[in-house]
């Protein structure tokens, strides 16, 4: 077993809602996240997969410190930032990133690329050795972008070059952990599969280690090494990529996996016979 | 199952030819001169089947749809042939098209919630839509509802029926979307990307149920999505659309087992499988 880079205990994220005085009596408290546990594997990917409703934003946001958990507690890199604030908190955010589902609402539009990537430097208060300059120029020769365009706004770039944005200002702080919550859901199916085939590589070439959160299985089977699977606030099943998804056990996780849309495998066979036969005729 | 309509149900034929559509080009005027967002698409749709048109962003694809239930956005114009049953849809008025629209074409589109009207109970949207249609009174119109309700399977139809669009969950609006109209007994329905909002659990429960009542009253589909595993399984022929382009058309048997276009080949390659490791990807990475 791989050694965890993160570890969450029993984490349970409660949201009290008042009523209102009038037509909506009392309060009522809603479980968002329910008695969660779980580990990121060092240099490694746990994906975390559901549907609507099922607490893995939240979740999300608790890992990335954006909200904290009712009870429970949270450990990144065998310290405790459960309750973490100050230079604890900022520590923890040069070690841990986001990148968002929306490339476009997360990037502000009035900032230049430049800025947008060096955004979290200024908030670190960090000044990178060789300049911000030629650091943006690494970042985003890194992402696949041409570094020449650090001067340009977001809505120059196509959705798919807009979340590389996301993913190199991420990137600029040198974190050890990067938390992508439906980071590739928003985008075509050919720009999906470039921006997963950047996201591994970028894990072998620096070490990360990630947390990915999305939906749809299919992309989670492609980038995980660990999942988990949560349904009402809770992980109903979790394990190796391969085991969950070829001998599921939760009946819940069946039938998640059963109601994936998938092309008849005779087709499928068939059309990689015909690849195979073009190839070989070349 | 019949619904109490006061008209005459004209029973399509299956396999014959409803919708024939040829040379569908769709252009915009931009700052820069015009620009084509469909050219020269020709497909046809019979009746009791159903044509899936697949393609990105900016593929064209609604914009098609959109020309054929009459509804291109300001400036849009679509010059070509689009025949519904042997008549021509182009160049009528909006008075006309707004007959067809519902009485022969309906359309159920990605979000459920943006197009129900929040102020009013969802038995009354769907009876104006009846009545503006079919006429007849209000006693008969709910009855219709109700019925219609039940077809899409939302259990206790009866009470449902008085209940605002923000007490269903995103699966049951996509139903009442569509019992919507399916009450109006269109011979065409058009549905951009119905399930694209939805969880994928609730996203089968729906195609599933598009299927069984395409079954049950043979009308033909226009399945509008980019999700090729989902075309795969709802439709018997496919379009594959890329920048405006119709890029690959067939029989979805031989799209899926036989692609000639590289474009269609890049894009079932880039499909992420639930069903294979597709460690070539992590691989080459490794």
């Amino acid at each position: 077993m791989t050694e965890a880079i993160l570890t969450a205990s029993h984490l349970t994220k409660r949201f009290v809602t008042r009523g209102d005085g009038a037509f909506i009596p009392g309060t009522t408290t809603f479980t968002a996240v329910d008695d969660v546990s779980f580990e990121v594997p060092r240099g490694g990917t746990l994906g975390i997969v559901g549907e609507s409703g099922s607490g893995k934003s939240t979740t999300a946001r608790i890992v990335a410190k954006l909200i904290e958990p009712t009870s429970g507690t949270l450990e990144f890199d065998g310290v405790d930032v459960t309750t973490a604030n100050g230079r604890g908190l900022a520590a923890f955010r040069s070690n841990v990133q986001v990148v968002f589902q929306d490339p476009f609402s997360s990037l502000n539009p009035r900032h230049t690329v430049e800025r947008i990537i060096t955004a979290p430097l200024d908030y670190q208060g960090i000044s990178p050795k060789g300049g911000k300059r030629a650091l943006v120029r690494e970042l985003l020769e890194r992402v696949g972008l041409n570094p020449d365009h650090a001067q340009r706004y977001p809505a120059q770039f196509s959705g798919g070059q807009a979340q590389r944005i996301g993913i190199a200002r991420a990137l600029a702080v040198s974190p050890k952990l990067v938390i992508c919550d439906e980071a590739v859901s928003a985008l075509d199916v050919s720009v999906q599969a470039k921006v997963i085939t950047l996201l591994n590589s970028l894990q072998v070439e620096l070490g990360l280690s990630y947390v990915f959160i999305a939906h749809d299985l299919a992309v989670v089977r492609q980038i995980a090494d660990t999942v988990a699977v949560m349904s009402r606030g809770r992980i109903v099943e979790q394990g190796d990529r391969d085991e969950v998804f070829e001998r599921p056990q939760h009946e819940y996780t069946k039938a998640l996996l059963a109601a994936v849309p998938k092309i008849d495998p005779e087709w499928e066979l068939r059309r990689a016979r015909m690849l195979a036969e073009e190839g070989a005729g070349a | 199952m019949s619904l109490a309509s006061p008209r005459t149900i004209s029973i399509p034929v299956p396999g014959s030819t409803l919708l024939e559509v040829e040379h569908l080009t769709v252009t915009f005027p931009t700052s820069a001169g015009p620009v084509d967002v469909v050219k020269d698409a020709s497909f046809r749709v019979e009746s009791g089947d159903t044509l899936g048109i697949v393609g990105e962003s900016g593929s064209g694809k609604s914009m098609t749809s959109l020309a054929i239930m009459g509804l291109l956005p300001r400036g849009g114009t679509a010059t070509g042939s689009i025949r519904l049953n042997g008549h021509e849809l182009l160049g009528r008025t909006d008075r006309e098209m707004r007959r067809v629209r519902g009485d022969k074409v309906a359309m159920v589109f990605q979000d459920p919630l943006s197009s129900l009207n929040p102020y009013y109970t969802v038995g009354l949207q769907i009876e104006e839509a009846y009545r503006a249609h079919n006429g007849g009174s209000r006693r008969n119109a709910r009855t219709v509802t109700i019925e219609a309700l039940e077809r899409v399977r939302i259990a206790d139809a009866a009470r449902r029926v008085d209940h605002y669009p923000h007490q269903f969950s995103g699966g049951m609006r996509q139903r009442i979307m569509i019992a919507m109209a399916l009450c109006l007994e269109p011979d065409l329905l058009i549905a951009d990307e119905p399930t694209t909002a939805l969880d994928v659990t609730v996203q089968a429960q729906i195609l599933d149920l598009l299927a069984e009542l395409q079954r049950e009253t043979g009308t033909g589909m226009i399945f509008i999505t980019h999700d090729l595993a989902v075309v795969s399984q709802v439709a018997q022929d496919v379009l594959v659309m890329k920048d405006g382009a119709q890029v690959e058309s067939g029989t979805a048997e031989e799209i899926f087992s036989n692609p000639r276009a590289a474009y269609t080949r890049a894009l079932l390659d880039a499909l992420p499988r639930i069903d294979d490791p597709f460690d070539e990807l992590k691989g080459a990475a490794r």
